[in-house]
């Protein structure tokens, strides 16, 4: 009898449960109700710094534009590959964060709206006291057409240096290569942090060679895939003028001057090293430079701690730096919210997004106190950063200023750095030559075989000239 | 037509358990199944996310087959799936029979849990923790090898180190459940078979090796036919522990083809990739079966 009563139970409870799995009690969509549509915006940069700040973020924006947002942001790490099964699979997307080679993929794939016109109609866009029109000309693509709306200026990496090292230890900063193996030499074996043990190292880097691209520079290397003559894909780093770089790095390797971690060290890892008086340089966007500033200061404001971003050394061929790569708010074909997808990265441009993008949210991360702007507690803990800390616009000055050393390291970002190209096959690009990078420089085998590899994988995989 | 007649018999006597079985039926058709027909599809196409995608016969299965890459990473997984299916299903048998052997309970109960434990974390945390232990600078294993004066190694970095190195990993984290699986079914032999051997003078040695083992069989024919079906899956310790240096000794498939499908948008080529592992997956575990005499 209970047997029966059970099995009776259960039957109704599966056959409620797959009725609603029909969608028969559905109550229809938002828009079908008359209500605004919800738009949303896969991102991995925009929004709260915290998931919990998220909503607050939501209602800001629709404050502001009267769009409803809804952010998705999955983890870094898996962005990509997020969002590649959001769009694959057919799931609303209305707005995504696209970078670099995921971006032109997308625009491969044919998975974006053109926003060409749209742009050119924009008083926000198309307004040269905003954004330069040279940098719609640089992003537009074969087709002729442009995906993306810029994030942010993207700014550019460079060698960051403890300038208080520097001055304690009598050193200048460095030009060229013998004069950067010097300060590192000094940075490691004449203890500048002052405490009387060997625990600090020259320079810590991670992912192998990470933006170590002024050493490069100095040989005219660019990082990632460039044309040949013939218009076909190859690295410059896999050539044999590469080889006097690799041979210096696994000179500094072998002296003790490069941190030992660096092919498993994450950027927080080196980061960490860096604030933490273990290691004298390191190579990161301009931005850090006032982070770290700040950073270190806000912990103890007697610290004498002071990061300076620094010129990259000069060789043969001249001085050269990595321009951060594209990131683009893109709007999918898909999307049935294209119109006012746009909005909102037009939004991100105006005076208003500008501020959200920096300072944060109103009444959470900044208030108006007599019609000036001040930071709270968490807002100066979130550093002036939701997704664009150094907005594109022209017509943008922070109200704070920048944090200190910032202003010096963008000036040398903007006098010597190139934007890198992206394309399809950046990822296979990271895994050959930082693996045989790594090789030379642990020193396993030499510069000549090591560039010989990067060539024969790259024929391996059927990638460009090889 | 008579078995029609019997099988509509049984649906119709039992027809309330096949309706409390549906939902798992059709879980298995929209989540397993229907991948397998729509990743085979797509295998044949040059797939497009957008648009039309046309159909190219084979092309995508020649080009994974000349891409010299795909043959590297193809060898890895043979020689890191198959190191863990054997050593996955031996050491932890092993083990047990030693763990069966301990008669301090307390003693017994800490080592199983010891040993258990790291069946407990994700990839992530045991990729971390074995990124920190033997990393050169700050690592524990340095930091004792420097005690004695020896300079420090970069264990993760070591070509000829890095299957050993990822297939002990590997054993690590899986021993102490595998380790469980053996233990309950030592617990389930009839003790008056050890009994019996004692009586006619059959010593520890022995009794493990004639009544021990052969009551394990059926056990270890579970584990290792477990172990053969997942051999060419591996995928998550490698996403984890991987480094560009290592990559060409421990890359395998399941990588390979998230990187082609997922990073660089070649699904065609992926699912064909896919559809081998597939297919030699089922090759594997059905010769398996039948090799093993699994129902036997």
């Amino acid at each position: 009898m209970i047997n029966k009563v059970v099995t009776r139970v259960l039957t109704v409870a599966l056959l409620l449960f797959l009725v609603a799995g029909t969608g028969l009690f559905a109550t229809g969509s938002d828009e079908s109700d008359g209500e605004k549509p919800t738009l949303i915006w896969v991102t991995s940069v925009q929004g709260g710094r915290e998931p919990e700040e998220n909503p607050l973020f939501e209602d800001e924006v629709e404050r502001l534009t009267g769009i409803r947002v809804q952010l998705v942001k999955p983890p870094g790490s898996e962005y990509t590959t997020k969002l590649t099964t959001m769009l694959a699979s057919g799931e609303q997307v209305d707005i995504a964060y696209a970078g670099g080679g995921t971006y032109v993929s997308f625009v491969e794939q044919g998975l974006l709206e053109p926003l060409t016109d749209r742009i050119a109609a924009s008083p926000v866009l198309s307004d040269p006291k905003i954004i330069d029109p040279a940098e719609w000309e640089r992003v537009r693509s074969p087709d002729g057409e442009i995906y993306g709306v810029f994030n942010k200026f993207e700014q550019g990496t460079l060698p960051i240096v403890r300038g208080d090292w520097l001055d304690k230890l009598g050193l200048a900063e460095p030009q060229t290569f013998d004069d950067f193996y010097d300060v590192l030499y000094a940075f490691t074996y004449d203890d500048p942090d002052g405490n009387g043990i060997d625990d600090t190292y020259g320079m810590a880097i991670g992912y192998t060679l990470y933006d170590t691209v002024g050493l490069f520079g100095a040989y005219g290397l660019m990082r990632g895939w460039a044309y040949d003559e013939g218009g076909e894909f190859y690295s410059p780093y896999a050539t044999d003028a590469a080889i006097p770089v690799y041979e210096w790095l696994a000179k500094i390797y072998a002296d003790g001057l490069l941190e030992p971690n660096f092919i498993t060290n994450n950027s927080g890892a080196f980061r960490e090293l860096f604030m933490t008086d273990k290691s004298g340089m390191n190579w990161y966007w301009a931005a850090w430079v006032g982070l770290y500033n700040q950073q270190v200061h806000a912990e103890d404001p007697n610290n004498p701690f002071e990061a300076r971003g620094i010129a990259p050394p000069e060789g043969p061929g001249g001085r050269l730096l990595k321009a951060g790569g594209d990131g683009f708010m893109v709007v999918p074909g898909l999307s049935e919210y294209k119109d006012e997808a746009f909005q909102v990265a037009e939004f991100w441009h105006t005076y208003d997004g500008n501020v959200i993008s920096t300072l944060g949210i109103l009444g959470h991360d900044y208030n108006m106190v007599d019609g000036k702007y001040v930071l709270t507690e968490i807002g100066e803990a979130h550093a002036m950063d939701h997704g664009a800390p150094q907005p594109k616009s022209l017509a943008w000055v922070n109200p704070f200023g920048e944090l200190p050393g910032f202003d010096e390291a963008a000036a040398i970002v903007r006098d010597y750095a190139l934007p890198q190209m992206a394309t399809a096959h950046d990822k296979i690009w990271e895994d050959i030559t930082r693996g045989e990078a790594a090789k030379i420089i642990l020193g396993d085998i030499t510069a000549a075989q090591g560039v010989a590899n990067m060539r024969a994988r790259f024929a391996e995989e059927g990638i460009g000239r090889y | 037509m008579r078995s029609i007649g019997r099988t509509a018999y049984r649906i119709r006597k039992d027809w309330m358990l096949y309706l409390l079985i549906l939902p798992a039926v059709v879980y298995f058709i929209l989540f397993a199944y229907l991948p397998v027909v729509d990743g085979t599809n797509i295998s044949f196409q040059d797939y497009r996310f957008v648009g039309e995608s046309k159909y190219i016969g084979f092309q995508n299965y020649q080009t994974v087959f000349d891409t010299a890459g795909f043959w590297r990473v193809f060898r890895n997984t043979i020689i890191l799936g198959f190191s863990n299916v054997v050593l996955t299903a031996f050491i932890p048998m092993f083990l047990a029979m030693m763990l069966n052997e301990v008669m301090f309970s307390p003693w017994k109960r800490f080592v199983q849990t010891i040993l258990y434990l790291p069946h407990l974390f994700s990839w992530v945390v045991v990729g971390g923790i074995w990124i920190f232990i033997l990393a050169p600078n700050g690592g524990i294993v340095n930091a004792i090898r420097g005690l004695f004066g020896a300079d420090p190694v970069f264990f993760l970095v070591k070509e000829n180190l890095a299957r050993p190195l990822y297939i002990g990993i590997n054993l690590w984290k899986q021993a102490g459940y595998v380790c469980i699986l053996f233990l309950a079914a030592i617990a389930g032999i009839n003790p008056e078979l050890y009994e019996a051997a004692m009586i006619d003078g059959a010593g520890g040695f022995k009794r493990a090796m004639y009544i021990t083992v052969p009551e394990l069989l059926r056990t270890l024919k579970v584990v290792l036919l477990l172990n053969v079906m997942g051999a060419l899956r591996i995928f998550d310790q490698i996403y984890v522990m991987r480094n560009e240096v290592v990559a060409p000794k421990v890359d395998v498939l399941m990588y390979y083809v998230y990187i082609r499908g997922l990073e660089q948008f070649d699904l065609g080529y992926a699912a064909a990739i896919s559809v081998f592992i597939f297919a030699i997956t089922l090759v594997i575990t059905l010769t398996s079966r039948r090799l093993m005499k699994y129902h036997v």
